[in-house]
């Protein structure tokens, strides 16, 4: 029997290699130079040299031409080259933000940063999957690497706690997933999408109904590492126990990964399901609009509130995976770019706010920032503003490309509720900027200075202003006009 | 499709369960009602090959056994992906050897990483 090789395209691969070998050559480099600095510095270039590939790859695709490795399993489409972008964005960031609060926390370990490479490789993989077994290794390279980061502070409860729980949590929802990939390879023999589209279309019933539940399957899988109710439970601790730049790094790059995967398998696999996979997507959103905002509403501390909106925001950002094509995936990838910028700058505010234990980031401590730290201040209030979806700010505009794309594919009453649960989350994010600006200081506020967490907030600062204020031409260059896979 | 004759599959299935349980209650009872019962403290000792256990199971482990086993998964993850690449070595050409390749380095790069970190010698 002849063997059947897979073609392999370099190039294509070429964003991932250079992650994956910077990642190891780090790690070796940590063995005999237990210096951060210049594993960090070895980190962010790795990371920049991908960018640099994935430019290459994503300014050739504009020019028509696609590529994809292994057959159509791993895809450098627009859309994957997109969400590559956003991956890279929001590890650099954390990278920045994490060199002088590991220092000040005393956690300083070099293999940090090489876990972080890792688990960003496995996002980009996760973003580039044209395959559900690609999809798992991807998922798998993400979370592990995580697991243990969530962990970093091994002295304090809450830090292992919260590894703890997301490892056991998310072994649990890995199985979910792997079940429900089963049940379709079962109901049509095939891991590849359109080799599973093409399968569902020639089945009867039975089996329609058997892929169908394993749709529902992947969903709950996909959804519990995106923290859609009611499988968010795991998010409010496990972001809080954290250090706050792995936080940052959790809510901004796993979250994307999981959407890019979440998207690409609602435009292909989802319309030949029964209707019950796409009904139960919206019950979820539903559910996450309404508890996620009204939870963050009550709470006290800010990192916990900003768990509660970052639960919050995958209910919007769902709402584009109900669109998906063209348009779902459009808004979705410019809702991403928008959230990593202003997620990773609220947490990055907050590195420099609490002490090094992470404590001290409840309401209070906000008090005054605008007279002991007006820039500080200023920073955070784009942006909790952006966030909050205030006009000329990245989150705005993230928003209506959101909305306008489901009021589009038919759910009107999905985005009123999501209109209105995003004026309820006005009261939540505008509450830290009333305490920052009309409260007189309570407390001696932390004079705590980073560089290069500085450098983190000057760039997501920029970042969420441009793109509130020219939102058009990364909006225009999304333009997912060809893709590999019919239908997207 | 015959609804019946459907059926009557499902009834087989019970019935071949109901046998199954029935087996295990019948054969032990049996041994239970004909052997004698004489307990002599060399019998209910455990088996020659197997360990006097000494405590409990609650104890704490040393955590090197932990790293042992994962420094055994590399080896034994390898030997796995070898022997079928062994086998089928003509058929795959330059394409395996660059994938064994490839898949090596990385699992020699966890080797180096454990053995300088000290994880391949025994702490007590």
């Amino acid at each position: 029997m002849p063997l059947v090789l897979p073609d392999i395209d370099w190039l294509t691969l070429a964003p991932l290699l250079v992650l994956l070998s910077t990642a190891s050559l780090a790690a070796l480099y940590a063995l005999y130079n237990r210096s951060s600095k210049a594993v960090a510095l070895l980190a962010l270039l790795g990371l920049a040299v991908a960018a640099i590939f994935n430019l290459q790859l994503f300014v050739a695709s504009r020019a028509g031409e696609l590529r994809s490795s292994f057959g159509l399993r791993y895809l450098a489409d627009q859309g994957a080259l997109a969400f590559n972008f956003v991956i890279l964005l929001g590890a650099a960031l954390a990278i920045l933000i994490s060199y002088d609060y590991l220092k000040r926390a005393e956690l300083e370990q070099p293999e940090y940063y090489p876990l972080m490479l890792l688990s960003a490789s496995g996002a980009m993989v996760m973003a580039a999957a044209g395959d559900l077994i690609i999809l798992l290794l991807g998922l798998e390279i993400m979370s592990l690497a995580v697991y243990v980061l969530s962990a970093w502070r091994q002295q304090a409860r809450e830090s292992a706690e919260a590894g703890m729980k997301y490892f056991l949590l998310g072994a649990f929802a890995s199985a979910f997933l792997i079940y429900g990939i089963a049940l379709i390879y079962g109901a049509t023999g095939f891991f590849s999408y359109p080799q599973i589209v093409a399968g569902l279309l020639a089945e009867g019933f039975e089996q329609i109904f058997l892929a169908t539940l394993g749709g529902i399957m992947i969903l709950a899988g996909l959804g519990f590492k995106v923290a859609l109710v009611p499988f968010h439970q795991w998010a409010p601790d496990v972001y809080t126990g954290a250090p706050t730049p792995v936080t940052a790094f959790m809510s901004v790059v796993v979250k994307t990964a999981a959407f890019a995967a979440l998207l690409r398998i609602f435009a292909f696999i989802y319309p030949e399901l029964g209707v019950l996979a796409v009904q139960s997507l919206v019950v979820l959103i539903a559910l996450t609009l309404i508890v996620g905002n009204f939870t963050a509403l009550v709470q006290r501390g800010i990192k916990r509130m900003l768990a509660y909106s970052a639960v919050a925001h995958a209910g919007y950002l769902a709402l584009a995976v109900l669109a998906a094509g063209n348009l779902g995936m459009r808004a979705a990838i410019w809702y991403l770019t928008a959230y990593t910028l202003m997620n990773a700058g609220a947490f990055a505010v907050l590195t420099l706010l609490s002490d090094r234990n992470d404590h001290g980031d409840d309401l209070e401590r906000f008090a005054g920032l605008a007279r002991s730290r007006p820039y500080l201040a200023a920073a955070m209030t784009v942006f909790l503003l952006s966030l909050a979806g205030i006009p000329l700010l990245a989150g705005f505009v993230g928003k209506i490309l959101v909305f306008s794309a489901a009021i589009e594919a038919g759910y009107v009453s999905l985005t009123v509720i999501a209109i209105i649960t995003s004026v309820v989350a006005m009261v939540y994010y505008l509450r830290p900027v009333m305490y920052m600006y009309f409260r007189e200081p309570e407390y001696e506020p932390l004079q705590t200075n980073s560089r290069s967490t500085h450098i983190a907030i000057g760039i997501a600062v920029f970042g969420t202003v441009l793109l509130g204020i020219f939102p058009g031409w990364w909006y225009s260059l999304l333009d997912l006009g060809q893709s590999l896979l019919a239908g997207l | 499709m015959d609804y019946a004759l459907e059926l009557s599959g499902a009834l087989y299935i019970a019935l071949f369960a109901l046998i199954g349980i029935a087996i295990v209650f019948v054969t032990l009872g049996m041994s239970r009602m004909i052997a004698p019962h004489n307990i002599t403290p060399g019998k209910l000792a455990i088996y020659e090959c197997g360990e006097i256990p000494s405590r409990g199971t609650d104890v704490q482990f040393n955590v090197n056994y932990y790293l042992f086993a994962i420094m055994f998964v590399i080896f034994d993850v390898e030997v796995a992906f070898f022997f079928p690449w062994a086998v089928a070595f003509d058929a795959l050409g330059i394409y395996g050897v660059v994938a064994v390749a490839l898949f090596l380095l990385l699992l020699l790069d966890g080797l180096i990483y454990a053995w300088t970190k000290g994880v391949l010698k025994w702490v007590y």
